[in-house]
């Protein structure tokens, strides 16, 4: 089996028409609001970058949306392995035998039980964000991708109201922040605000892996 | 000497050496070598101020008098944290993380460009969440406030840079440039944390060690209120818009509202801190509402005269905390007794902050007052208010402080006092000067303002 190079996803991403991004921007930001456990969320926040990179090809160089993928790959990677950490730490310390606890023995149910409260809000979210992208446009960006910065805005900003862990806290900035991007990313033509706020990016998704290790239990909310 | 080799030598040198001093982190040669070179690029800034301006990023830097003159401060203020932790350690990887931070600050400082600036002063927030935890395990309340604040910021100033950038001629549309002051308004606030928004002030004074917290309230906000003159000179017409100084007014005054009357029923010194700060941060947004020179001076006045105070109560705060082993009122009695010169210092950061009279903190206060009275009689109310709450909560400790000590309390020994306490003699001294004699600060401050309005 061969794997697909760079250019390969670039010319199947550049396929993936925009409004199609919108949905699946609508799908992860819809599992990160919703999804008990961090390894789903850690997913989601990758797909995530990885429709910014086929919304941004429509948009700008090829080459700044291939960065912008790239970062997010780095980001979902150390919020993985920070997560991975932070659990393996909090089962430790739970468990009076250490294998009982590296082995696990939850059911591991992907969406908990209050998650109504989520879903309503979700689809609140939803219908706010395509009412803004249509009532208020974004400067010369396509409607679809215009309702799909509202979204992710307000996805992010949602998570950091609804959320206490660092995990769920940083997922909620890198989204709204991813967000801001995709808009900004073709207003802003300097490539070392480009290559700063991919630095701002990598040190935020530290920053956040840090906090999770250091707070340690607690990766899966209750809601 | 170049402008280009002086200006760079500021953020070169900390970079050059902090592989070192991190390396020595642990030991307490290297604390001393942090010492040093803060003091030693303070110098250099001074002495080596440039003549012209040199280029970074293929951008040209600003690195006038006022830039000189608040990084030699930030510098100073820094060797003076260090020193504390010497004796009172705040965690190994204050010495390079905390060089780094004000290297990138200063760098921040001398862009012109609102966005690359707020870019670099994000990148030394996102390094100082390492030091604000410290490696503590359970809460990250505040590392998570403060991260979370200061990102959300970002995107705004970003936005203001954008359009200051591209859109020239449209600042005679009240729209837009209505656009424009609310977004930085929006950035602004919530890097001061002015009230509602000090969530981050609050959370870091209790849960960091007390020399990362006041490290925190010196750099930072002295970022956001340096960037905020440097867009207002830039941009004057930001303060025509309507409703501005009533913004800044009243936003200041609920700042320095809230954090007196919380400041006055805190039963620890390091929340104390926090809302002491509030309350300061409250009066120079105040100040920033007169809009006019003698609003500027007392601003850059009260810059200078925070860092000295804060310095002050991050020392004697932790020290105080640290013999105590505990952070309450009530575990300290006695204290003051045992530790006379910490006590003093304490008292003599709090009268500053709270702009007490013979001190550098009553001279800003004084300015501002003196403008705010013929604007609304209730302004100088609200800032009496507000500082006598400081003062109540301070006055609160001292009591505790100066009660006969419980029989059998143990205090812990702390190495390297002696150089705390000449920190301490020299600041508190500082403080003392200024208030008695402020012409020549007042003076040097005077003379930066006119370079902003």
């Amino acid at each position: 089996m061969n794997i697909p190079s760079l250019a390969d996803i670039f010319t199947w991403l550049i396929g993936i028409p925009v409004e199609y991004t919108t949905l699946i921007f609508f799908l992860t930001g819809s599992i990160l609001l919703l999804a008990h456990d961090w390894r789903v969320s850690v997913l989601a926040l990758v797909g995530q970058y990885l429709t910014m990179g086929a919304a941004l090809v429509y948009l700008v160089k090829p080459e700044i949306a291939a960065a912008k993928v790239l970062v997010g790959l780095f980001i979902g990677l150390m919020l993985y392995l920070s997560a991975r950490q932070a659990g393996w730490r909090q089962k430790l310390a739970r468990s009076a035998h250490p294998l009982r606890a590296l082995m696990g023995t939850s059911g591991g149910a992907a969406f908990p039980p209050g998650r109504v409260f989520r879903l309503v809000v979700t689809l609140l979210l939803m219908v706010t964000a395509i009412s803004l992208g249509q009532s208020y446009p974004i400067g010369d960006l396509p409607n679809a991708t215009g309702i799909a910065v509202y979204w992710l805005a307000l996805v992010g900003l949602t998570l950091l109201i609804l959320s206490e862990n660092p995990l769920k806290v940083g997922q909620g900035l890198l989204t709204a922040i991813t967000g801001f991007e995709l808009w900004y990313t073709t207003l802003e033509g300097s490539l070392l605000v480009v290559g700063l706020w991919g630095v701002v990016n990598l040190l935020l998704a530290l920053a956040v892996g840090y906090l999770a290790i250091i707070r340690g239990g607690e990766l899966e909310e209750d809601f | 000497m170049s402008g280009e080799f002086s200006s760079g030598m500021v953020f070169a040198i900390p970079l050059i050496f902090i592989p070192v001093i991190y390396l020595l982190r642990r030991w307490r040669v290297g604390g001393w070598l942090a010492i040093l070179l803060a003091l030693s690029t303070a110098f250099l800034v001074t002495r080596y101020a440039p003549a012209e301006p040199a280029n970074m990023f293929g951008r040209a830097l600003i690195t006038d008098a006022l830039w000189t003159n608040t990084v030699a401060l930030l510098f100073l203020a820094l060797a003076g944290l260090f020193t504390l932790s010497l004796s009172v350690p705040q965690g190994w990887t204050f010495y390079p993380v905390g060089l780094t931070v004000v290297a990138t600050v200063s760098m921040a400082l001398a862009v012109p460009h609102l966005g690359i600036a707020a870019l670099l002063v994000e990148i030394a927030v996102l390094l100082t969440i390492f030091v604000i935890q410290g490696g503590r395990l359970g809460s990250v309340r505040a590392a998570q406030r403060f991260l979370v604040m200061f990102t959300l910021a970002v995107p705004l100033f970003l936005l203001v840079a954008r359009h200051l950038d591209a859109f020239h001629d449209n600042f005679d549309d009240p729209a837009f440039v209505a656009q424009i002051a609310l977004l930085s308004a929006g950035g602004f606030a919530l890097w001061l944390g002015i009230a509602p928004l000090h969530g981050w002030l609050s959370a870091i004074a209790r849960e960091a060690q007390p020399g990362i917290a006041a490290f925190a309230f010196i750099v930072f906000p002295t970022a956001a209120i340096f960037l905020m003159l440097r867009l207002l000179a830039s941009s004057p017409w930001l303060l025509s818009v309507a409703h501005t100084r009533d913004v800044l007014l009243w936003g200041g005054a609920l700042s320095v509202l809230v954090g007196g009357i919380f400041a006055s029923v805190q039963i620890s010194f390091s929340p104390l801190m926090g809302y002491a700060v509030l309350f300061d941060l409250g009066t120079l947004v105040m100040a920033f509402g007169l809009q006019n020179r003698m609003g500027v001076a007392a601003i850059l006045f009260g810059l200078a005269g925070r860092m000295v105070a804060l310095v002050l109560l991050g020392n004697t705060t932790a020290i105080l905390n640290h013999a105590a082993r505990a952070e309450s009122f009530a575990a300290m009695r006695g204290l003051g007794r045992k530790f006379p010169v910490a006590t003093a210092g304490l008292m003599v950061g709090a009268a500053t902050l709270a702009g007490a009279p013979l001190t550098a903190g009553f001279i800003t206060r004084w300015l501002t007052v003196q403008s705010l009275a013929p604007l609304d009689a209730r302004f100088p109310f609200l800032l009496l208010i507000g500082s006598l709450g400081v003062t109540i909560g301070y006055v609160r400790g001292l009591w505790a402080l100066i009660a006969p000590p419980e029989k059998g309390s143990a205090v812990t020994i702390l190495p390297a006092m002696w150089l705390n306490r000449a920190v301490i003699i020299i600041l508190g001294g500082v403080s003392l000067w200024w208030g008695l004699f402020p012409e020549k600060m007042l003076t040097l401050a005077q003379t930066l303002a006119r370079g902003v309005f």
